[in-house]
C-alpha cells in the first residue's frame, strides 16, 4: 500500500467534544487504529466523539463495523458519535448500509458541532 | 606381508575405500581360517608325534615346525589385518573415551602373559629338556599361539593409532617402521635356526636387530607425535591416559624380560613354534614407544589444564551453539540452553536473559543458578533496566562497587560483584540481554567478553531465524485458512439453479484470494414462491466466510417460516443480530418472484443497489433499508422498505456486490457503476447466462493482471414473458 492510501487519525478536543479528523483507507488492516482511539477515549471518560470524514478516501466494511462496536455503549451514558464531511463516495458506502438512519452525517464539522451542542 | 601393511598406508583414507581397494570376500576369509586350523592341527598332531617318537629335534621335524609356525603367523596377521581395514574408522580420532578403552585392551591383554606364566607348569631343577611331556608341549603351543594373537593385536591397534592421528610423514614413517619390523622378524627366525648361539654371526646378527629395534623405537616415538588432543582433555581422562599407558609400560617390560629370560623354560619351549617371541617383542617394544610419547604428552600439559579445559569448553559450547542455533525449533529451549551455556563458558555465578517486551514490561526469559525472583526485584528498582537497555555493545564491568562511583545505579545490584552485558537484538529492534555476573571483582578475562559477544551474535541469529520463521508460519497458517474460507464459500454457493418458468436467472460468483464473504441463493418461501438472496459479510476471511455460513444455515432455517422478502430479510436480521459481533454486518438483496408473470418484490438490507434495466432505461432500485447485525428488530423492522415492482419482457434485474463496482485496474481505477451500466445496457439478449458471461468478459478486461481483491457476485433475472 502506497503512502498516501495510509490511514491515519488526528484526535482534538472542543468543549469536551473529541474530534477524530480521518485521513487515508480505512479498512480490515487499519480499523484497529481508529477502535483504538476510540476506546481510549471512552476509557477516559469522555463520550462525545466526532468524526471528520474530509480526508478519507475509502472505506471497507470492516471500517464500518467499528463505529457499530461502541455506538450502542455511548449512547447509553448519553454520548453518541457524530460524523460530518464524508466525501460523495465515503457518504453512497454509509448510506447504502442505512448508516444515516442510525448516525447524525453532517456535511460540516462545524454542524456536527452544533447538533452536539444543542442535544445538549 | 610387507605389501599387505604399504597398502593400508596407502589406502587409509576411509575404511570402505581400503575394502575396495584390497577386496575381501567372505570365502576367502573362510579360506584363511580353514587354511588356519589346518596348520594349528598339523602343528599339533607332527609336532606331538615327533615327541612321541624321541625325533623332536630331527630336520624334517624343525624344517615343518618352522613352516607351519610361520603359516600360522601369516594367517593370524592376515586375519588382523582384514579386521583392521574394516574397522577402522577415522571418525574416531575425536573420540577419546574409545581411545581409553582402546589402550586398557590392548594393556589388559598384553598383561595375561606375564599372568598365565605364573600359572603354567614349571619343569624340574634338574630337567634339561625344555619339554618334559606331551601336556606340557600342548600348554606351550596354544600359550605360543595366544602370544601371537596378542602381539598382532597390539600391533594392529598401535598402527590405528598412529594413523587416526597421522600428519604428512605418517605414511612414509609407517612404512618404514613396518619394514624394520619384518627385518627384524626375518633375521631373529633366520637366527635362531641356522646359526648357533656361539658363533660371531651370531652376536653380529643380534647387533643388527639391536639396530633396528632402536630405530622402529625411536620411529615410532616419533611418529606418534600428534598429540595435542590429549592437552585439551579433562584432567580426569588425563589421569586415566596416564595410569593406561604407564601401566602398559611396565607390563611391556615384564612381558619382555620374561620372553628374554633364557632360564625360564617355559619361554625356552615356545621356540617350538618360530617368531611367537619376537612377535611380542617386536608389538611390545613399539607400544612401549608409543606409550612412552603419549605419557609425555600428559604429563607436560597437566600443569595448564585448568586453562585449556576451560577455552576447550569455551569451543565446544561455541560449536554446540552453533549448532543449536542452525537447527533451532523451539525459542524457549534455546534461550535457557544460551543461558547455561554462557554461565558454564565464562565460569560465571550465574547468568539470566531478560527480554524487554513491547509494552514496556521486562520478562526473565531464562535465569541460571538465581531466582528469577531476585532478578525481578532488581528490575523493579528505579534505573537498573535502563542502565542495562543503555548498553550498546557487549561491555564487561570488572568491579561493580568502582563502577558504581560513575554509575550509581550499580549499586543495586547486590548479589555480584562483576558483570558481563550482553545486548540481544532482534533485527534491529534491542529486545533484550544476556547478563553473567560473578561473584569477586576483577574475575572475569578479556577472552569471556569475547565469547559473550559470540554468544549475543548467536542469539541475534537465532531471534532473527525464529524471526523469519514465526513469519513463514504465519504465511501459510494465513494461506490455509485462505484456502478453508474459499472452500466454505464455494460450498455454500448453489450447484445448480431451479427453473422458474417465464424467468431466466443466473449467478456466479467469483471468489477472491482473500475471500470476501458473498453469498447467493435462491430458496423457496412457504408460500412456494422463489425468492433470490445476494448478500456480503463484512471483512475478509475465515471470519466472513464463518459469518456466511451462519447466513446460509439460519436462511434454510427461515425460509419455510416466512412468505415474503421483507419477512426474511427481517427474521434473519432477528436471529443474527443477536448472534454476531457488534462489528460484523451482513448486506443483503433478498427479490422475490411472486408470480410467473413478472410481478417481483424487492427488498434491500444496506446492499449494493440493484440494476432494472427496462426497454428504454437503466435505474437503479435502492429500496431502504439497514446492514443486517446493525440494530434489533424494532429498529431494523420499521426501516426496510419493500419495493414491488413488475418486468416487462426482456427487462433485467441484476443484484451484485461491491467487489463488482470496485474492482480495479492497474492504474487503481475503479470498475464503477457507469461501466457496469454500460455493459447491460450493450446487451440485448433474454438470457442470463448469456448476460453474465457478458459482464464477465467486460470486468476481465477491464481488470488486466490486476489481482482481484474482493469476491465478485453477480445475479441475473430477466423476464422473458407470458409464454
Amino acid at each position: 500500500m502506497s503512502a498516501k492510501n495510509k490511514f491515519n487519525v488526528s484526535q482534538n478536543e472542543i468543549d469536551g467534544i473529541n474530534i477524530l479528523s480521518l485521513s487515508g483507507f480505512l479498512d480490515a488492516h487499519t480499523a484497529p487504529i481508529l477502535e483504538d482511539k476510540i476506546s481510549n477515549i471512552i476509557k477516559n471518560g469522555n463520550n462525545k466523539i466526532l468524526i471528520n470524514f474530509s480526508d478519507l478516501d475509502y472505506i471497507s466494511s470492516a471500517g464500518l463495523g467499528v463505529f457499530m462496536a461502541f455506538i450502542e455503549e455511548l449512547r447509553q451514558s448519553g454520548g453518541d458519535i457524530k460524523m460530518a464531511a464524508m466525501k460523495p463516495k465515503v457518504f453512497t458506502i454509509f448510506d447504502l448500509l442505512g448508516f444515516p438512519l442510525l448516525f447524525d452525517i453532517e456535511k460540516t464539522e462545524q454542524e456536527a458541532l452544533l447538533k452536539f451542542k444543542s442535544s445538549k | 606381508m610387507i605389501e599387505i601393511f604399504k597398502n593400508i598406508f596407502k589406502n587409509n583414507k576411509i575404511n570402505t575405500e581400503v575394502d575396495g581397494i584390497v577386496p575381501v570376500r567372505k570365502y576367502q576369509l573362510t579360506t584363511i581360517y580353514i587354511l588356519l586350523i589346518i596348520a594349528l592341527i598339523l602343528k599339533l598332531t607332527s609336532d606331538s608325534l615327533f615327541y612321541i617318537i624321541d625325533q623332536f629335534d630331527l630336520n624334517i621335524a624343525i624344517i615343518f615346525r618352522v613352516f607351519l609356525s610361520l603359516s600360522i603367523i601369516f594367517f593370524i596377521g592376515y586375519l588382523f589385518f582384514i579386521h583392521f581395514t574394516k574397522t577402522l574408522d577415522l571418525k574416531e580420532s575425536n573420540d577419546n573415551q574409545k581411545f581409553i578403552f582402546d589402550t586398557l585392551k590392548v594393556v589388559l591383554a598384553t598383561s595375561i602373559i606375564p599372568l598365565a606364566n605364573i600359572f603354567l607348569p614349571k619343569a624340574p631343577e634338574e630337567d634339561f629338556s625344555p619339554i618334559p611331556n606331551l601336556i606340557v608341549l600342548f600348554y606351550i603351543e596354544i600359550f605360543s599361539l595366544f602370544i601371537i594373537v596378542t602381539a598382532f593385536f597390539t600391533l594392529s591397534y598401535l598402527f590405528k593409532w598412529l594413523i587416526l592421528r597421522r600428519h604428512r610423514k605418517t605414511k612414509f614413517q609407517n612404512t618404514l617402521i613396518l619394514t624394520s619390523l619384518f627385518f627384524i622378524f626375518i633375521t631373529e627366525i633366520l637366527k635362531t635356526i641356522f646359526i648357533s648361539k656361539n658363533d660371531t654371526t651370531y652376536t653380529i646378527l643380534n647387533i643388527i636387530i639391536g639396530i633396528l629395534f632402536v630405530f622402529a623405537f625411536l620411529l615410532t616415538f616419533i611418529t606418534s607425535k600428534k598429540n595435542n588432543w590429549i592437552a585439551v582433555l579433562p584432567k580426569r581422562d588425563k589421569w586415566k591416559i596416564l595410569g593406561i599407558s604407564i601401566f602398559g609400560i611396565i607390563i611391556s617390560i615384564i612381558t619382555i624380560d620374561l620372553v628374554n629370560n633364557e632360564n625360564n623354560f617355559f619361554i625356552n619351549g615356545i621356540i617350538i613354534v618360530y617368531g611367537a617371541n619376537i612377535s611380542i617383542l617386536i608389538s611390545l617394544t613399539m607400544v612401549i614407544a608409543y606409550f612412552l610419547r603419549i605419557s609425555f604428552a600428559t604429563i607436560l600439559t597437566f600443569p595448564t589444564s585448568k586453562i585449556v579445559e576451560q577455552r576447550t569448553y569455551e569451543l565446544n559450547s561455541l560449536t554446540y551453539l552453533n549448532k543449536l542455533v542452525a537447527n533451532f525449533t523451539e525459542f524457549n529451549k534455546l534461550i535457557d540452553t544460551i543461558t547455561l551455556l554462557a554461565m558454564k563458558a565464562c565460569n560465571a555465578s550465574g547468568s539470566w536473559i531478560e527480554i524487554y517486551e513491547s509494552d514496556g514490561n521486562v520478562s526473565v526469559a531464562s535465569s541460571k543458578m538465581i531466582k528469577p525472583e531476585i532478578i525481578k526485584s532488581l528490575h523493579i528498582k528505579p534505573g537498573i533496566v535502563e542502565f542495562f537497555k543503555s548498553i550498546n555493545e557487549t561491555t564487561i564491568i570488572e568491579s561493580i562497587p568502582d563502577k558504581s562511583i560513575e554509575y550509581p545505579e550499580l549499586n543495586l545490584i547486590d548479589f555480584a560483584k562483576s558483570i558481563i552485558i550482553t545486548p540481544l537484538f532482534k533485527g534491529n529492534h534491542r529486545i533484550g540481554s544476556l547478563i553473567v555476573f560473578k561473584l569477586n571483582e576483577y574475575d572475569f578475562e578479556q577472552e569471556e567478553l569475547l565469547l559473550m559477544k559470540a554468544f549475543g551474535d548467536n542469539v541475534t541469529i537465532a531471534l532473527e531465524n525464529s524471526r523469519l520463521l514465526e513469519e513463514s508460519l504465519l504465511k501459510e497458517r494465513y494461506r490455509q485458512e485462505l484456502l478453508i474460507a474459499r472452500e466454505i464459500e464455494q460450498k455454500l454457493i448453489p450447484n445448480t439453479l431451479p427453473t422458474i418458468p417465464n424467468y431466466s436467472i443466473a449467478g456466479y460468483m467469483n471468489p477472491a484470494e482473500e475471500v470476501g464473504g458473498d453469498y447467493y441463493d435462491v430458496i423457496r418461501l412457504a408460500n412456494g414462491n422463489y425468492c433470490i438472496l445476494l448478500g456480503d459479510v463484512s471483512g475478509k476471511g475465515m471470519s466472513a466466510a464463518f459469518y456466511m455460513a451462519l447466513l446460509k444455515g439460519v436462511v434454510l432455517g427461515t425460509a419455510k417460516e416466512s412468505n415474503s422478502a421483507k419477512e426474511i430479510i427481517c427474521k434473519l436480521n432477528g436471529i443474527l443480530y443477536e448472534n454476531m459481533e457488534k462489528t460484523m454486518f451482513i448486506t443483503l438483496y433478498a427479490i422475490s418472484i411472486d408470480n410467473f408473470s413478472g410481478d417481483i418484490t424487492l427488498c434491500r438490507a444496506g446492499h449494493m443497489p440493484a440494476l432494472l434495466k427496462t426497454n428504454n432505461s437503466i435505474k437503479m432500485l435502492t429500496p431502504k433499508g439497514l446492514g443486517i447485525g446493525l440494530v434489533d428488530s424494532s429498529i431494523f423492522d420499521s426501516l426496510i422498505e419493500e419495493k414491488k415492482i413488475k418486468l416487462e419482457k426482456n427487462d433485467v434485474c441484476l443484484l451484485f456486490s461491491d467487489g463488482i463496482n470496485e474492482l480495479q485496474n492497474d492504474s487503481k481505477e475503479e470498475f464503477g457503476f457507469d461501466r457496469l451500466i454500460q455493459s447491460i445496457s450493450k446487451f440485448d439478449g433474454n438470457d442470463s447466462q448469456e448476460l453474465l458471461g457478458h459482464i464477465n468478459s467486460e470486468l476481465r478486461i477491464f481488470a488486466g493482471n490486476e489481482a482481484q481483491k474482493d469476491d465478485m457476485t453477480i445475479f441475473s433475472i430477466i423476464f422473458q414473458g407470458n409464454s
